[in-house]
């Protein structure tokens, strides 16, 4: 560009004095002094937010290692962990926002836990010369090496055991004692005996206790009682189902009540629910006529869980309990395939020639053959 | 405010010198004989220390001034965009080395700066300041009256451009950039600057 082509601004005022320079200097330091300290400040202050955050979360940690330290050194502590170790070396799981656990003494020969409220699982370190023992209400767990659940439902205790045995006492009679197998479970005591059989509970306070009730409870008992025959009849199982979830002595004690309650775990696709009731129809009603019927169901049910050997072994139940029952033959059959599915076949070709042998014409024969894989 | 006093790198410090105050007093002579900044000769193949922030802004800042006036066009708004083209060279001046190279650096920061400070003009506008102050203070008192309807003439006509246009047009035809220069000062193509220039000398007119 040449220069005639510029435009020379020659009106415009562009004075310029020392005196302003260092004005203008001096606005500048301050504003870089006042960027500085705001720099600060705000490193400071995110600084002592992080240290803060970290105090916290420090905290908090250490609060759940109290927790469980608490609870493992200082009996009577309450404890408020998901998985609390014990120092013996068994674990108590538990959700803290529904669940609460005390230890109330931890020896070398006896750990007692009382399950305040809400549900937990144990996983007990085998050792013979320490009792284990977990109390909710009445009701008394005892074990030795086991793993397994304790629910607290209402008066009455859940009691579903994993792995090992365990004996459930209510009472001091022998009639208030039960004992629950890996893949069993059940509500001890049952509410009929929770009134009638266990001292404690009948004849001091729990009687006076339903007595002094207010309505409002009974009340809200019939309600739900209603509810729940009503969600049956229409075979509304899942709004059936809500209804027991929450009232679990709906459930009742006849065979009927049970397997109507095992039903409406079962079609609400909650199978692993409907166990307990079957169990107790075979427990509690063994020579009722239905009672093979449940066995076989229960069967079906573990099967369809994929506990399959504990399948298996309730359908040798119904055959071995109930050998003239109209099941017996499918049961055999199940057995069968049970054993097939465990790749037992030795088994199964045990239970295929018992098969021959009872039911030399029997129309499941070719298949109790396949699956002991004769053919 | 075209006579910058010289701008020099400060020496490394010896055995025989002293830093005080943010200059160096050579031992043995008279205090302020020689300060940094001011210093002519630079040891060869010594590492050059960074140039000295005051040094900067008392050379420069007339420079920096007269460039923001024209590029604004209003006086009263100056020194806040000269202390923002300081204050952002504040930052990056550590890591200049070359005395030359602080002349088009500080050129290319109050570019930008007047390119933000033209981009809030709708908030004078709504405010109608820039009706109020377009013109006031920004023609010298002495000048005459055919500069003076020149100034009035070329600042009323560039407050109707968009903002790069306008920018192009004073630094091509005020301050005599190049093309390229002025591609790379407002980050576009010398075509697009090209495009502008047309744009702005259409809608100004002849105004020499």
């Amino acid at each position: 560009m040449s220069e005639d082509e510029r435009v020379e601004l020659r009106g415009l005022k562009l004075d310029w004095s020392e005196g302003r320079t260092e004005r203008l200097f001096a606005d500048v330091r301050t504003r870089l002094v006042r960027r500085k300290l705001a720099w600060r400040a705000a490193l400071s202050s995110a600084a002592l937010a992080s240290l803060v955050c970290a105090a916290l979360l420090v905290a908090r940690f250490q609060h759940g290692e109290n927790g469980a330290s608490l609870a493992t050194h200082s009996p009577a502590q309450q404890a408020s962990t998901r998985a609390l170790q014990l120092r013996e070396g068994s674990e108590i799981k538990l959700d803290p926002t529904t669940s609460e656990v005390r230890v109330l003494s931890e020896s070398a020969s006896r750990v007692r836990v009382e399950l305040v409220r809400g549900k937990a699982h144990y996983a007990v370190t085998p050792n013979p010369a320490r009792a284990f023992e977990v109390h909710t209400g009445v009701v008394t767990v005892t074990v030795v090496g086991t793993e397994f659940t304790v629910e607290q439902r209402g008066e009455s205790a859940w009691v579903e055991v994993t792995r090992g045995k365990v004996r459930v006492s209510w009472g001091d009679s022998e009639k208030e004692r039960a004992f629950v197998a890996a893949g069993e479970s059940g509500l001890f005591p049952s509410p009929n005996a929770a009134t009638a059989a266990p001292p404690v509970a009948a004849n001091s306070a729990e009687p006076d206790a339903e007595n002094a009730a207010p309505d409002s409870s009974a009340a809200r008992a019939q309600q739900a009682a209603q509810a729940y025959r009503s969600h049956v009849e229409k075979r509304d199982y899942r709004g059936a189902y809500a209804v027991l979830a929450h009232n679990p002595t709906l459930a009742g004690d006849t065979v009927k009540d049970l397997l109507v309650a095992a039903d409406v775990a079962r079609l609400s696709d909650h199978p692993s629910e409907a166990v307990p009731y079957l169990q107790r129809v075979i427990r509690e009603h063994a020579r009722d006529e239905r009672a093979p019927m449940a066995a076989f169901t229960l069967g079906r049910t573990l099967s369809g869980l994929g506990r399959t050997k504990e399948a298996m072994s309730m359908f040798a139940k119904v055959r071995s309990a109930w050998p003239r029952s109209p099941l017996a033959e499918d049961a055999l059959l199940r057995e069968a395939e049970a054993a097939s599915q465990l790749g037992d076949i030795q088994s199964a070709v045990r239970i295929a020639a018992q098969y021959e042998r009872e039911y030399p014409n029997g129309r499941r024969r070719a298949e109790v053959r396949h699956y002991a894989r004769l053919e | 405010m075209s006579s910058e006093p010289a701008l020099r790198r400060p020496e490394r410090v010896d055995e025989r010198q002293e830093v005080s105050g943010g200059r160096v007093r050579q031992l043995g002579a008279e205090p302020g004989a020689a300060t940094l900044g001011m210093r002519a000769d630079l040891a060869e193949g010594a590492e050059p220390l960074p140039l000295q922030f005051d040094d900067v802004f008392r050379r420069y800042a007339p420079y920096v001034g007269a460039l923001v006036l024209k590029l604004i066009g209003r006086p009263g708004y100056v020194d806040d965009v000269v202390q923002d083209v300081f204050i952002q060279a504040h930052r990056g001046l550590s890591k200049l080395r070359d005395p030359e190279a602080v002349r088009p650096w500080l050129r290319r920061i109050t570019v930008r700066r007047a390119r933000r400070f033209l981009q809030r003009r709708w908030v004078l506008r709504w405010f109608r300041e820039a009706d109020l102050d377009a013109e006031a203070g920004l023609v010298d008192p002495s000048a005459s009256p055919e500069e003076r309807a020149q100034i009035g003439h070329i600042y009323r006509t560039l407050e109707r451009m968009p903002k790069d246009v306008r920018l192009t047009w004073v630094l091509r035809l005020v301050e005599g950039e190049t093309l390229e220069s002025i591609a790379e000062l407002l980050g576009c193509s010398v075509s697009t600057v090209q495009r502008r220039l047309r744009s702005a000398q259409a809608t100004m007119g002849d105004v020499r």
